[in-house]
């Protein structure tokens, strides 16, 4: 049953996240008129330069994250280390491998950055009691107005957004004495656990404390192996929404019956506001859990605790209803059959969909070279339970994505989405009798449309047939869904493996680039050199031969189509007959400009603005758009 | 030249005490010839950087072979317990003196000619009969030279013969250095090939400055630095070789300004400084945790603790930029080992 799971424990702590910035403005990407003093912080009200931290390692951290309460399937829970020796324990990070990273899609993507390599153990600072891998998952439902008074801080320190994963799977080694860790180990007898985590006031201003650090708190549970890894299988209360943002006083937030315990659990973790930057909610009044009756008025099931001092710290903002009983018959009836919803001060603020239809994909983040085929595994409920012959709509819209660019005479940014053929689905699928169906994206080349970087992003969006027919002329309406819900998708370009793989016809405008983007390099090795890249090949081939997922991965922004990469292994394996990497004889390169740039610039491209990076970003968004067809479409159906 | 109090050497167990000793001592090197390596401004100093590089990599090498002779008399390598660090400033492992039964006090410091003189020269003198008369080291029968330490372990060895050797051959750990260099180790000349290329690779031989694949021993090395040429061979003088070859220039204006023993200094908590210094201490430990896997049982840990390699250079960097608050110096790397996860 996910992390909402009875059995759970509570932690709480910060979080580093330490990215190379100098990628965060696609135009860096072109060889051909990048500067020197792209890769220098920004000035302070001045020019952009490498943004913020152009240095970065792309490492993330769990920062003395530690257990703060475990629960017990009967519902009980401990808080104390005397009542179980979990509690205090560290959730931390690898202390044998290096850290895992923090990774941006794209340029034009920045708003779904995956964690790749990261470990995550339960650690009595001695031993642990179990460590496993992170599955490769990517934020959402990044909530930018959760903080509402952000003092000296800016833009980003105000936002809040949460990680969905599994670990594992996990060895139990030996366990101490704990009736938690017993539960548990019952509860995922294959290991395997779920993880989500809130992060909030990330700091990325030098000026002020804790550079690159935010807050943190999360849970854990067991994972069952027929849910999704990356959201709740139950029950979603949706803000209403604008402009693509949720502008309800609460966030998106997911919830279970657990029918077991009888009880409903409701997780407010990026849900509630905050008073100020890392600080305690704001106080918005009673914030109740409950459902709604056939007439529309609201069932209160209990009022959460949010003010309770230290309650977020120890709860993860995950909490039951009712508090002190179990559901009666007819709430329980009511539950499984009416739409879950919160009331704040006494109004509705969140709520189902009508019906309880739900739809979410599990995985939205893809990276494909020409031929490959993504999976998309969706998953459609009606009030929590799972709902057989759905029909689905996808089609392309780049409303999540971004023209990726700062402020600055850099010109204009290249056109993402194009061309739609290079990424092909079916616009309109059915679930299978588990409520389950199968987007499959198909990537073919898409023959470098913007020029001087590789590939192309594409976004798709999806929906349930009942939430598509309430858009307007192909407008979405204000409530049924949200925006978080789409799938991200970097096709890179067909790279045909040369038959001699040399630096000057085929590898330095890559290295070039990467040298470029990741100034933090060039501390080990300077990758637009070649004299330095052959005293480095071993170490090269090592790093580039590594999978994707392992922390130590080159490059270690996941910027590298398959493609290239075997090329690069090639030339590094298999060296010329002076037993270096082959350096081939200089070509002409013309600069690679792009097929098409984007139509408008950032509003923000008139003057320095004050706000900070994934802000900024966020503005360039537009928004939703279905089309004609899928209208008729949904309509006929 | 440094002396260590003659240790108990009848048993197997007492030889598998001694190889512990010995991973401990090639380890305790590598912190003060790291920072000093580490001190040196990006892109500054590029021959003497090549220089500390080089013999900080044979410092892990040896500490690799010692861990592979150990494993391969059934031996467990302990490399991830607080003791296995010394303290810096502290004496090195071993009760090791510059006089027989005097500590010999290392410190964490930035490059400087003295360091090299004083320190390093003294941690790597070779033993040579002309230094070292056999009538001196007879009146003190307790102390032996690091050569001599090394020797007796050889002895003991050939003495215990090859039913010694039933380590698990899977236990071996090769790559990443020259297959001549690091090799596994199963029977008595294979054990005797890797101790003696751990002395031959510090202290050369008794009759050449070099090491059998013709490079200088350590200590000629850091001469190199102190004299700033480059040792080459010279018929004019008696010892057949010279500090007369290519200029080594050192420049102290190539030199971060760390302040002395970081560790022994206390930064103020929270400050950029004090978190740098305990993510340091984190990745080193994570790096001491690798091996200490990797020469028990997972060979394969050599590629993650060669990763956390790369990230302690990236890390160190921004450390030493680093200045500390007040004190008109900069931050640098402490060395301490921990398994409480940092609050940094």
């Amino acid at each position: 049953m996910s992390y909402l799971d009875a059995v759970r424990l509570h932690f709480a702590g910060r979080f580093q996240s330490d990215p190379a910035t100098v990628n965060n403005d696609v135009r860096h990407f072109n060889n051909a008129t990048f500067k020197p003093e792209y890769q220098e912080p920004r000035v302070p009200g001045g020019d952009f330069n490498g943004w913020w931290n152009p240095e970065g390692s792309g490492s993330f951290r769990l920062v003395g994250c530690k257990v703060t309460r475990v629960c017990y399937g009967d519902g009980s829970s401990a808080t104390t280390k005397q009542a179980d020796p979990v509690v205090g324990m560290w959730v931390a990070d690898a202390n044998e491998r290096v850290a895992g990273k923090h990774v941006d899609l794209d340029p034009q993507q920045q708003l779904v950055s995956e964690l790749w390599g990261l470990m995550v153990r339960l650690s009595d600072g001695e031993r642990d009691c179990f460590s496993g891998r992170y599955h490769v998952a990517a934020f959402s439902d990044i909530w930018w107005a959760r903080t509402k008074n952000l003092g000296p801080y800016k833009g980003d320190a105000g936002a809040s957004c949460f990680y969905q994963s599994v670990i594992g799977p996990v060895d139990w080694g030996s366990l101490p004495d704990s009736r938690f860790l017993r539960e548990l180990s019952r509860a995922a007898p294959q290991g395997l656990l779920s993880i989500r985590f809130v992060m909030d006031g990330y700091n990325s201003n030098a000026a002020l404390p804790d550079m690159t650090m935010g807050r943190l708190v999360g849970t854990i549970g067991p994972y069952e192996h027929h849910e999704p890894r990356h959201f709740v299988a139950g029950r979603h209360l949706l803000s209403r929404v604008a402009n693509n943002v949720p502008v309800s006083a609460l966030n998106f937030m997911p919830a279970v019956v657990d029918s077991r315990r009888d009880v409903v659990v409701a997780d407010f973790g990026n849900s509630l506001p905050v008073q100020t930057v890392r600080g305690p909610f704001a106080d918005v009044g009673d914030v109740e859990v409950g459902y709604l009756e056939a007439d529309g008025s609201f069932h209160s099931l209990g009022a959460a605790d949010y003010r309770t001092p230290g309650w977020y710290e120890s709860t993860a903002g995950i909490q039951s209803f009712p508090k002190d009983r179990p559901l009666t018959r007819q709430e329980r009836h009511a539950v499984e059959h009416s739409r879950l919803a919160v009331a704040v001060a006494g109004q509705v603020v969140l709520k189902e969909n009508e019906g309880g239809v739900h739809l979410r994909a599990d995985t939205f983040v893809h990276r494909l070279d020409p031929g490959d085929t993504a999976r998309v595994e969706l998953y459609a409920t009606r009030y929590g339970k799972p709902y057989p012959g759905a029909t689905v709509v996808a089609w392309h819209d780049s409303s999540g994505l971004q023209p990726g660019v700062g402020p600055g005479p850099l010109g204009p940014a290249p056109a993402f989405g194009t061309p739609v053929e290079a990424l092909t689905f079916d616009e309109c699928i059915h679930t299978d009798h588990d409520g389950r169906a199968t987007l499959e994206l198909h990537a073919s080349n898409p023959g470098s449309p913007r020029g001087y970087i590789d590939g192309q992003v594409y976004g798709v969006r999806y929906l349930l047939k009942e939430v598509a027919r309430l858009f307007t002329n192909g407008t979405p309406p204000d409530f049924g869904y949200d925006p978080a819900d789409f799938l991200s998708v970097l096709v890179w370009d067909a790279f045909p493996m040369p038959a001699l793989p040399s630096w000057h016809e085929h590898l330095q405008p890559i290295f070039q680039q990467y040298a470029n983007v990741y100034p933090l390099m060039g501390r080990i090795v300077n990758l637009a050199s070649y004299d330095d890249l052959v005293r480095h090949t071993q170490l090269l081939a090592f790093a580039f031969g590594l999978p994707r997922e392992d922390p130590n991965h080159m490059p270690a922004t996941r910027a590298l189509s398959n493609g290239k990469r075997r090329a690069i292994l090639e030339w590094l394996r298999n060296p010329g007959p002076d037993g270096k990497p082959r350096l081939g004889t200089p070509v002409p390169r013309p600069a690679a400009e792009p097929q098409a740039t984007a139509l408008a610039p950032p509003e923000s491209s008139t003057s320095a603005s004050p706000e900070e990076s994934k802000t900024l970003i966020s503005k360039q968004r537009r928004l939703i758009s279905l089309p004609p067809r899928l209208i008729q479409r949904v309509l006929s159906e | 030249m440094l002396y260590i109090r003659k240790p108990r050497l009848d048993t197997l167990d007492d030889l598998r005490t001694c190889l512990q000793k010995a991973i401990e001592l090639e380890h305790a090197t590598i912190p003060p010839y790291l920072t000093a390596l580490y001190s040196i401004r990006e892109g500054a100093l590029p021959e003497i950087a090549a220089l500390l590089r080089g013999i900080v990599v044979q410092e892990m090498l040896h500490m690799c072979l010692a861990a592979n002779v150990l494993n391969a008399i059934g031996g467990h390598p302990v490399l991830n317990a607080p003791a296995f660090l010394p303290q810096y400033p502290g004496p090195l492992p071993m009760g090791i003196g510059n006089e027989p039964g005097r500590s010999f006090i290392v410190h964490l410091r930035r490059l400087s000619l003295e360091l090299i003189e004083d320190t390093f020269m003294v941690i790597e003198e070779p033993e040579t009969p002309l230094d070292f008369p056999v009538a001196a080291l007879a009146a003190l029968p307790e102390y032996r030279t690091v050569g001599q330490f090394y020797a007796s372990l050889k002895d003991k060895i050939e003495e215990l013969g090859p039913r010694i050797f039933t380590g698990r051959r899977d236990r071996q750990v090769t790559g990443w250095f020259a297959r001549d260099e690091l090799f596994a180790v199963t029977d008595v000349a294979s054990a005797k090939r890797a101790l003696d290329l751990i002395v031959a690779q510090g202290e050369g031989s008794r009759t050449s400055p070099l090491s059998p694949e013709g490079q200088p021993a350590h200590y000629y090395r850091f001469a190199e630095i102190l004299h700033g040429r480059r040792l080459v061979r010279d018929a004019s003088v008696p010892e057949g070789y010279s500090y007369s070859g290519e200029p080594i220039p050192f420049d102290a204006a190539g030199v971060l300004p760390m302040g002395d023993d970081p560790g022994a200094q206390a930064y103020p908590t929270d400050s950029e400084a004090w978190r740098l210094a305990e993510r340091f201490d984190a990745t080193y430990s994570s790096l001491l945790n690798a091996l200490h896997l990797t020469f028990n049982g997972e060979p394969g840990m050599l590629n993650p603790a060669m990763g956390l390699m790369f990230s302690l250079r990236v890390q160190v960097a921004q450390l030493m930029a680093t200045p500390v608050p007040g004190a008109g110096f900069n931050a640098g790397p402490r060395f301490r080992y921990t398994r409480v996860p940092s609050d940094a």
